[in-house]
């Protein structure tokens, strides 16, 4: 069903371009062939160009993350990932980049074949952007992992806590795909075909290093910053209902409330009801790893206010501030 | 500073003209004046500055607030018209009749007929001059012409009262001040303003009286040029000046607000700013045309420079934290994933040191100032070899190195790829700009 709504909406785009670049410039033009290619026809300082392109977004991927303490060191928290290329792929998946607030290491932990690296992510002008791809150079460009196929042993360690982001996928287009000229002249449709090429991979959601712990921790910033990552990054995403949303942050507010009064009782009083409200949307909450999204609404009458991953991402922060607080105070 | 000097046109509307001068001669009987315009080099003004003059017309080159005084007999009753014009080249059919002679009326030796130059003569440093004769029936006669005689001078005009003349403009100027003024930020570095290319600035032309109060709503002049050779570009050619420059409006009143808008191209700008009426003298402004804290790529085992020409001699400057980015892909490139029979990354153009437009030459265009050479304009865009040369990316590091660009969060387009200046336009950051 995911798959039918996809193509639906990928052909209405393919009509919308076309439609909207033949009133702005006619000979220009976007078009998606039938092999869900490019063709772009352009004028450029060359003259006119037609130029095709395989995009690397022939995939459909999934992505589960199981994240834990790390070993031996508690306060850390390793993150795992396991990557699935759809059977109904068309290209082999090459490569995966997230974005973190934080990482131990730039050296981030990779499947045989693979390779990885985390560096500053120097445009935000904080935290980082982790990297993997597999190696292909040499070989085929046609490699990878194949459609149907998974890897595990993606991963990294990280002092912060998880909240939800899109990560970037991306499948083995042809390497040495190029252009005969620099482009389109300026202008919306540059603009346009510029957003393509930019944006040549596809998107899913996963759990990432998000919220920041501080050395000592302080529960009170911890809670600030989910707070914060729910107000924006998770309602941009649209994995939250807006009733929903007033709850948790009123609860919250509170929790931060008591820690800042010393109130301990108070304060796991506070996380102890929001995870209770989480359960209410989605009973196995407290379930280890990520698991499908959303798979357990069959049991529910009515939709959950809350993504699933989301829940389960909130619920993990609540209980590791609980954790924290509890063993803090043994 | 007064610079003068006459010349001799040879081209056909001065044929035509003479031929017009001895058909009426013959028509209307007339005989030659008994005065003739001095022919002679060297003839000296009251003041000391000399020009000299060669047969018909003669060109004045000077400051626009001067004048031309020309005293002759006219006793024979033909008169003359000073005309000017603002072309260079003769003949011109813009000549603004300056001095009118009255028609049968017997002009004493010595009249001074007196002009300046037109005000807003576009070309302040070059006009034409010359005489028309007409007869007392206004019927063309001639002009100029070797058999007139008389004497010739220039002078000054006398300032009007209340004003004096600025011995370094020439001009006439009242007893106000003129100021450019940049209200949003404080003058850095000696320039009025700093703008990045593209963008514009509010700036105030403010006058004030003798007390050092504002004085509003008097006419000021404005008028903005780039310098030459400015920005970064070893090249120089009128187009920029007419087609790629600043832009301020030509008025403006004093203590409003007028906008000075940067071109796409980086450079200085000096905006002039004087009183309509000459009640101020003038005023100027540097504006400063960039983007701020762009640093030149360093010299590095990890990578080989190339790419700099006599007309842009420093085209690698990025952002420092489009530095650090370079720094994560030439590291990993050459370290970490490709350490054996690998060449170092060789790049090519970024940004020029003060970005904006960066010109270059390429094959079939008319001039430069203009695109492409799509972005590098604000120091997070660098092009890196890939046209399958020795040093080159090699092709079966294509899909490493592309995997690795997206892995690092950049955006990049493939160029004409193991051809002739085949390269990988990379976003450093994943901006387009």
């Amino acid at each position: 069903m995911k798959n039918t709504r996809s193509v639906v909406q990928g052909l209405m785009l393919c009509v919308c371009l076309v439609a909207s670049f033949a009133a702005v410039a006619e000979e220009q033009s976007i078009v998606v062939d039938s092999n869900g290619d490019y063709v772009f026809t352009y004028e450029g300082y060359r003259g006119w160009q037609k130029v095709k392109w395989v995009p690397a977004t022939k995939i459909n991927p999934a992505v589960k993350g199981i994240i834990r303490p790390v070993t031996g060191k508690s306060d850390n928290l390793s993150y795992n990932y396991t990557v699935r290329n759809g059977k109904d792929s068309r290209q082999f998946l090459v490569g995966m980049r997230l974005s973190a607030s934080n990482v131990l290491s730039a050296d981030p932990r990779k499947p045989e074949g693979w390779v990885g690296h985390a560096t500053l992510d120097r445009a935000a002008g904080s935290g980082f952007i982790v990297g993997w791809f597999f190696r292909r150079s040499g070989g085929p460009w046609e490699a990878g992992l194949k459609p149907g196929a998974a890897v595990s042993g993606i991963g990294l360690d990280s002092k912060d806590l998880p909240g939800v982001d899109k990560v970037a996928l991306w499948g083995a287009s042809p390497s040495g795909q190029s252009f005969p000229d620099e482009g389109p002249n300026e202008g919306p449709f540059r603009d346009e075909l510029l957003r393509i090429l930019d944006n040549d991979f596809v998107t899913r959601l996963a759990a990432v290093p998000r919220i920041a712990v501080p050395s000592p921790f302080d529960a009170a910033v911890v809670l600030t910053g989910l707070q914060k990552h729910i107000k924006t990054d998770m309602t941009s995403l649209q994995l939250i209902d807006p009733t929903l949303l007033s709850l948790i942050d009123r609860g919250l507010s509170q929790a931060i409330a008591a820690v800042q009064g010393g109130n301990t009782p108070s304060l796991l009083h506070e996380i102890k009801n929001l995870r209770q409200l989480l359960k209410q949307e989605h009973a196995e909450v407290d379930k280890d790893d990520e698991g499908d999204r959303n798979d357990d609404d069959k049991e529910k009458q009515t939709k959950p206010r809350i993504d699933k991953l989301a829940a389960r991402v909130l619920n993990f922060d609540l209980k590791y501030v609980e954790k924290r607080v509890k063993g803090d105070k043994d | 500073m007064l610079r003068l000097f006459a010349r001799l046109f040879l081209v056909d509307g001065k044929n035509r003209w003479a031929v017009s001068f001895v058909a009426l001669s013959t028509a209307f009987g007339l005989v030659s004046p008994a005065f003739a315009f001095v022919d002679s080099p060297g003839v000296s003004s009251p003041d000391g500055r000399s020009f000299s003059v060669n047969v018909h017309e003669f060109a004045i080159y000077c400051p626009q607030s001067w004048s031309v005084s020309i005293g002759f007999d006219c006793s024979s009753g033909i008169y003359a018209v000073l005309r000017a014009s603002t072309k260079s080249a003769y003949p011109s059919d813009d000549g603004t009749i300056l001095c009118f002679g009255v028609p049968g009326t017997v002009c004493p030796a010595g009249v001074r007929i007196v002009t300046g130059l037109p005000p807003n003569n576009p070309n302040p440093s070059s006009a034409v001059v010359w005489i028309e004769l007409y007869n007392s029936s206004q019927e063309f006669w001639g002009f100029g012409g070797d058999d007139v005689t008389g004497p010739m001078t220039i002078a000054l005009v006398p300032c009007p009262p209340g004003q004096v003349r600025n011995p370094v403009t020439d001009q006439c100027e009242g007893s106000y001040t003129i100021k450019l003024e940049n209200p949003a930020t404080p003058a850095t570095a000696g320039a009025l303003a700093e703008v990045e290319p593209g963008k514009s600035v509010a700036l105030v032309a403010q006058v004030y009286n003798e007390m050092n109060e504002k004085v509003p709503g008097i006419s000021v002049t404005l008028q903005s040029r780039v310098t030459a050779y400015s920005g970064g570009h070893q090249h120089d050619d009128t187009i920029r000046h007419t087609q790629h420059a600043g832009a301020a409006p030509a008025t403006v009143a004093s203590g409003n607000s007028f906008s000075f808008t940067a071109p796409a191209l980086a450079g200085d700008h000096t905006i002039t700013a004087q009183c309509a009426d000459n009640s101020c003298g003038t005023d100027t402004g540097k504006v400063w045309v960039g983007i701020r804290g762009l640093v030149n790529i360093p010299s590095s085992g990890f990578w080989n420079l190339y790419g700099d020409t006599g007309i842009h001699p420093a085209g690698h400057y990025l952002t420092g934290d489009a530095l650090g980015k370079l720094m994560d892909l030439a590291l990993l490139y050459k370290q970490v994933y490709f350490p054996l029979n690998t060449p170092v990354l060789q790049l090519n153009d970024a940004s020029l040191e003060r970005g904006g437009l960066f010109d270059i030459d390429f094959e079939g265009r008319p001039t430069f100032w203009a695109p492409p050479h799509a972005e590098h304009q604000r120091g997070v865009v660098i092009d890196i070899q890939a046209n399958g040369s020795a040093t080159a990316i090699p092709d079966r590091n294509f899909p490493d190195f592309q995997d690795l660009l997206t892995s690092l969060g950049m955006t990049w387009w493939p160029e004409y790829l193991n051809q002739s200046g085949g390269h990988y336009h990379v976003r450093l950051l994943g901006i387009a700009q």
